[in-house]
């Protein structure tokens, strides 16, 4: 069975399901954009060795890390072989009439696709780790100074969580329809790409129906239990940061600068 | 606690042409309900598909107001913007799909929610998913994933996401269509306690009638009008009617009304297995063999 791991929650009582999510929501904001600054591979190993040292830490199975990259295969073959082709360069490796293959390519399609595995699994620790509820409440958090510009914060948050919980159920709900499809005679294995866009269609349509009447069902849920938005809401597990916390804020820091450090200089 | 006066609710579809939107009313789902329900009672509500079960149900619970007649649920009047929060808190709703009602993704956090939305402080809302958790024999699995539990268990959470609201009544909604039957007998074991132990109004709304008759009141709904209301017995007597409507009785009470046809001297007031082994005449029997 296909699953994205990609917001998806592992419950857990680790050091880092424990942590803070604002700490934790930064510190992948502060390593993603730290890893396109990067540009050898000397500082990806880096990077890889900190996003292990996490998930060790987390006790998450590394099984699930890599069934979240495997769902997302196509992308990253997709943009590698862009950057094979589409990058100008001297060193020719290779060349097919218009085809060229140059040094310059490959080495920044192997960058690429290194820089979107430590990408995805970066933030796949980050919700792996953290329960929609906290990650909301930390988004929130961190949308609080647009309020000034009236940006709903609260709600955009809560638009999102639903979102990412959404994944997993418009996934077992897709193979469903198909494999309603199937039985009654649907192909969706042969014929060329296009062909098989086509035989998409008819599962796009009623996935839509069903994804809008969950929403509706969710919302009557939701209302009848006196949710009207982030106004006086009050919360089971306050957003509290303790010394633990400010600690591993600092580590985290620490850790993507040395990253940073190990990119740039080495 | 619930009291109706000719309530009577019609949905309306907009109509829309190029120069503007009307909404043109169109099939009355609710005509004239009058009901009157005590604290403490537990109401189980039968009718076909259509009949307006869930119409009724979505208002008690402020969800859709009355566009004649009125309701009002603990003096409440639900048309009044104002109430509806208060109304909600009092009247909590359990639906059919457990997967569409649970918005967190850990046991705790979704029982916290309707108590975060109401502004209670911290510590009373752990105090209160604690609590009610226990009632629901669900404490131990407070740090799950509900994607990970069966049918019963998810529907058991959500009744315990309205528990910790505090209501004085709580609507299910079908709420063990799509359960097995072990799943079912759980959900309904946790809704009598709740009714017998703390003597909250309970509301069901089923399609099973061995489910009906352990209520203390039936309603029955047909085209969007109350046909019937009376206690389990009163109701299953009138076999055939039910059958009119496209109902049924529990089949050991049709069983019961087949003898009593037949000559047989059971009695008359048999809805459950028990019923029918404790009663006087099979107990002769028995003795005899």
């Amino acid at each position: 069975m296909k699953r994205i791991t990609i917001g998806q929650f592992y419950p857990g009582d680790s050091v880092i399901h424990k942590l803070d999510a604002r700490v934790k929501l930064l510190g992948t904001l502060l390593f993603i954009t730290a890893l396109f600054f990067v540009g050898n591979f000397s500082g990806y190993i880096a990077g890889a060795v900190f996003i292990v040292a996490l998930v060790q830490m987390s006790r998450v199975p590394f099984k699930l890390l890599i069934k979240g990259l495997r769902s997302v295969i196509f992308i990253l073959l997709f943009a590698a072989f862009l950057n094979i082709f589409l990058t100008p360069g001297e060193d020719v490796v290779f060349s097919f009439s218009f085809i060229r293959v140059t040094r310059e390519g490959l080495s920044m399609a192997g960058r690429m696709a290194t820089r979107l595995v430590l990408l995805i699994t970066g933030s796949s620790v980050l919700t792996l780790t953290t329960s929609p509820i906290r990650l909301t409440d930390a988004i929130e958090y961190l949308l609080m100074p647009l309020k000034i510009f009236k940006v709903p914060a609260h709600e955009i948050a809560m638009m999102m969580t639903i979102a990412m919980s959404s994944i997993a159920m418009l996934m077992d709900e897709t193979e469903k329809i198909m494999k309603a499809q199937a039985a009654r005679g649907a192909d969706f294995e042969t014929g060329g790409l296009i062909k098989k866009a086509k035989s998409l269609i008819p599962v796009m349509v009623p996935l839509f129906y069903s994804a809008f009447r969950r929403a509706d069902e969710m919302a009557a849920a939701m209302e009848s239990r006196c949710y009207r938005g982030g106004e006086n809401r009050t919360r089971l597990k306050p957003m509290k940061m303790t010394g633990n916390d400010y600690i591993a804020a600092v580590i985290l820091a620490g850790s993507v600068i040395l990253i940073l450090m190990v990119g740039i200089l080495i | 606690m619930i009291v109706s006066k000719n309530l009577c609710f019609t949905y309306t579809k907009p109509e829309e042409t190029s120069e503007s939107i009307s909404f043109e009313k169109y099939s009355a789902a609710l005509t004239d309900i009058n009901i009157n329900i005590k604290q403490g009672e537990f109401i189980a509500i039968l009718g076909r598909n259509g009949s307006g079960k869930s119409t009724l149900a979505r208002q008690l619970n402020a969800l859709l107001t009355p566009t004649e007649g009125t309701l009002w649920v603990k003096g409440l009047d639900t048309a009044d913007s104002d109430n509806t929060w208060r109304v909600r808190q009092s009247l909590g709703m359990v639906f059919q799909n457990p997967d569409n009602q649970l918005i967190a993704s850990i046991v705790e956090d979704d029982v916290a929610f309707g108590p975060e939305n109401l502004g209670i402080p911290t510590e009373e809302i752990r105090r209160r998913v604690d609590d009610t958790l226990r009632t629901v024999g669900m404490r131990e699995y407070a740090l799950d994933a509900p994607q990970f539990l069966s049918g019963g268990q998810k529907q058991r959470i959500a009744i315990a996401g309205v528990l910790a609201m505090k209501p004085d009544c709580i609507v299910l909604d079908e709420p063990t269509a799509m359960l097995d039957p072990s799943g079912r007998r759980e959900v309904l074991e946790t809704v009598k306690a709740l009714n017998r132990g703390s003597g909250i109004t309970i509301i069901l709304i089923t399609h099973y009638m061995e489910e009906a008759a352990t209520a203390s009141r039936v309603l029955v709904m047909d085209g969007g009008k109350l046909v019937m209301d009376g206690t389990p017995k009163e109701i299953f007597r009138r076999a055939d009617e039910m059958k009119a409507l496209g109902l049924d009785v529990p089949p050991v009470t049709a069983l019961a009304n087949r003898l009593i046809e037949m000559g047989v001297p059971v009695s008359d007031s048999i809805l459950t297995v028990e019923d029918f082994l404790n009663d006087g005449f099979i107990q002769t029997l028995m003795a005899g063999a």
